[in-house]
């Protein structure tokens, strides 16, 4: 297909000129609310997390990860309990999930496991401004298992939330030189208005996401 | 050229049936204003919107005039992360390509995200005429598959369907569930197509996708949706297809912050979609998951031709929809009778560039001017100027009727004497008030039946508001 190349970048650069379109400065504005002191930044992030449907706790060190899932999990409100949980990330490997283990949940890292009623990860960063996740592909995490289980639990450091979304890129670029495969902004549970615009939580992704801040 | 046969040209009849349609009104009767309430509510909780819609036609202007540096830029970087770009004049070009990937893969199904740039190339019927089964993922786009339908609106593709005819689609379709079921609430409607669709995404051997962005600077192609399926259907086959088209790409993930600010509220209403993901090349050796093909196939289709051109503005299109939810002519025929692709506003402004003003000259007359689109549009397109300038065309293109434009070469011999103007008016209100004096209105008036048949036409006063004010001495502003 070079002909068809060839062809388009021909009526490109023959046409683009033809007419000048009036192009302001390009400027690049970053709105007000979304540029809070350093200190109120968690609270916005959560905020706007809880309004995208996403709930939160909150745990003193990465060690306590499995008593908070457990907590989670046992939730007397929870419609159906959870069987299988698919570890997924290569920091939570080597906590102790004995505790949700003896809640009758199948905990495992095992790769093929990556379909399994709950999902849990690390996040990359989150963003204060909408209040959304960076999740992305990395070594030994599947990113599959981002969108396949019905409950998606994810870990946050407190001090790597940013404020918007150019700082997470530029986070991103520093971490990596090329970008992952994937990066992904997750704003709460998966959803859809396609039925009457019934606004419906938990189409073909997880129908609850809940942040364990550390 | 199109590849899916348009019916632009009936839009009036197409009309008329969407107007008579009782099961389409209560549909569009029970969108009512919710996308444009939702809309005005994100707006008003951010205050530097209307800086922002300056900001990103700014971006997309820039990116019109340096089109070919950034395709050039977005394609190297795609190759260095492992991918492959290929470039299409034509939806035939298009079909072909990703009928040759898909056959390099030994695919028997293609699970596929919301893109209506294959709508626009009518990939699902050839490939299925190849043997490769297509399936839409997108719960809007699965239930239209099922149903052997097209999308009626951009972003809600299937909003001219109630929820009583998607119980029905899913009973008649989903044959390996026996015996009854409980499928009265949306929930059980999402959760059923959920299962039926869970392995199909296992079993795919190609995911195609669309996307909203391309990004220059990192060769990412970037997809903005809420349900998680568009992220299965490009995660979980060994070989992802990006179809989009050549006006896409903008110059860096800066850029993509700036438009993401305005796409979901002016979509939805939403701050942010559940995801907006970026994929950038293969996956990588350690990656547990992810395609071990990325291509990149984009379509031009008659968009170069419009660079340049006073229309041009067209192209900065975000696909939102908001256009379309703001307008009064969407709200009262839906997105069926614009017979092509794109509906509503934007449908009207693009599709003769795309296909042609002989096969779709109706579409910009499909307006009130009330200019609502133009209003709400977040990358500001001069919708109505341009459509105002699709119909200059179809009138100096001999496009309308010999009667029509008779009747507008009078009007202009009116409009530019103002003597004969007056004359005629004067005549024509004495006229009709000595002929409806005693009802003040008429059930029945030559040339306005499409009026008197719904309702009673008033009947005027005696004198032309000119001279009544001409008799008063002007107007005095006290």
């Amino acid at each position: 297909m070079s002909d068809a190349r060839r062809a388009i970048f021909s009526a490109i650069s023959r046409n683009k000129k033809k007419i000048a379109m009036r192009c302001g400065k390009i400027t690049h504005t970053i709105p007000l609310h979304a540029r809070p002191p350093d200190r109120q930044l968690q609270k916005l992030f959560e905020e706007k997390a809880i309004a995208s449907s996403a709930t939160i706790d909150h745990i003193g060190s990465l060690k306590e990860l499995p008593d908070a899932v457990r907590r989670f999990l046992c939730d007397h409100r929870r419609r159906t309990a959870p069987q299988r949980l698919f570890i997924n990330h290569p920091l939570l490997t080597p906590l102790d999930w004995a505790t949700v283990n003896e809640a009758s949940v199948d905990v495992s890292a095992d790769p093929a496991f990556f379909d399994a009623d709950v999902g849990i990860t690390c996040a990359f960063c989150g963003i204060a401004e909408t209040g959304s996740l960076v999740l992305l592909s990395e070594t030994g995490v599947s990113s599959a298992a981002y969108f396949l289980p019905g409950v998606l639990i994810v870990a946050l450091p407190k001090d790597q939330i940013v404020p918007v979304q150019e700082t997470a890129w530029a986070k991103v670029q520093r971490a990596y030189s090329r970008l992952p495969r994937t990066v992904t902004l997750v704003t709460g549970p998966s959803r859809t208005g396609d039925i009457e615009q019934k606004l419906v939580i938990g189409a073909h992704g997880p129908r609850e996401v809940h942040m364990v801040l550390i | 050229m199109p590849a899916i046969k348009s019916t632009c040209n009936e839009f009036r009849v197409n009309a008329g049936d969407a107007i008579r349609n009782r099961q389409l009104q209560t549909s569009l009767a029970k969108l009512g204003d919710g996308f444009q309430a939702s809309r005005a509510a994100a707006v008003k909780e951010l205050p530097e919107f209307e800086q922002l819609r300056d900001e990103a036609r700014n971006i997309k202007r820039h990116v019109m005039t340096n089109l070919d540096t950034y395709l050039v830029q977005f394609e190297e970087k795609v190759l260095e992360s492992g991918g492959r770009v290929h470039w299409a004049s034509t939806p035939q070009q298009a079909r072909e390509t990703i009928l040759s990937i898909c056959r390099g893969a030994c695919a028997k199904t293609v699970t596929k995200g919301k893109s209506m740039v294959s709508e626009e190339i009518g990939l699902n019927d050839f490939l299925a005429e190849q043997g490769i089964e297509p399936v839409e993922t997108d719960l809007g786009e699965y239930i239209l598959q099922l149903r052997k339908e097209a999308p009626s609106h951009i972003v809600a593709p299937a909003v001219h369907l109630s929820q009583q005819q998607i119980r029905q689609t899913f009973v008649d379709a989903h044959t390996q569930f026996a015996g009854p079921r409980d499928l009265s609430t949306a929930e059980s409607l999402v959760d059923e197509a959920r299962k039926v669709l869970r392995n199909r995404f296992f079993q795919a051997d190609v995911g195609i996708t669309g996307a909203n962005y391309l990004i220059a600077e990192t060769g990412s192609t970037v997809i903005v949706t809420n349900e998680g399926n568009g992220d299965l259907t490009q995660t979980l086959p060994k070989v992802h297809i990006v179809l989009t088209t050549i006006e896409r790409v903008i110059p860096t993930l800066r850029d993509l912050s700036a438009f993401l600010r305005l796409l979901a509220r002016s979509a939805t209403g939403q701050e942010a979609t559940a995801y907006v993901s970026l994929s950038t090349g293969p996956k990588r050796e350690q990656d547990l998951h992810g395609p071990e093909e990325f291509h990149v196939v984009l379509l031009d289709n008659g968009r170069s031709k419009l660079l340049g051109t006073e229309d041009q503005d067209v192209l900065n299109c975000i696909r939102c929809g908001a256009c379309m939810n703001h307008c009064p002519v969407y709200a009262s025929v839906g997105g069926h009778a614009y017979g092509w692709v794109y509906p509503g506003p934007i449908g009207a402004a693009l599709t003769p560039a795309l296909i042609g003003l002989q096969q779709s000259a109706d579409l910009p007359n499909a307006s009130t001017f009330c200019g609502r689109c133009v209003q709400v549009c977040p990358v500001k397109i001069p919708l109505t100027d341009i459509m105002r300038r699709w119909r200059s065309r179809e009138h100096s293109g001999k496009l309308s009727s010999p009667l029509q434009r008779a009747l507008l070469r009078l009007w202009a011999v009116c409009a530019l004497h103002p003597h004969v103007y007056h004359f005629i008016a004067r005549l024509g209100v004495l006229i009709m008030y000595r002929l409806g004096r005693r009802k003040n209105r008429f059930r029945f008036l030559l040339f306005a039946q499409a009026w008197t048949q719904y309702r009673d036409f008033p009947a005027p006063q005696p004198k032309t508001f000119h001279a009544v004010i001409k008799k008063s001495g002007g107007i005095r502003y006290e």
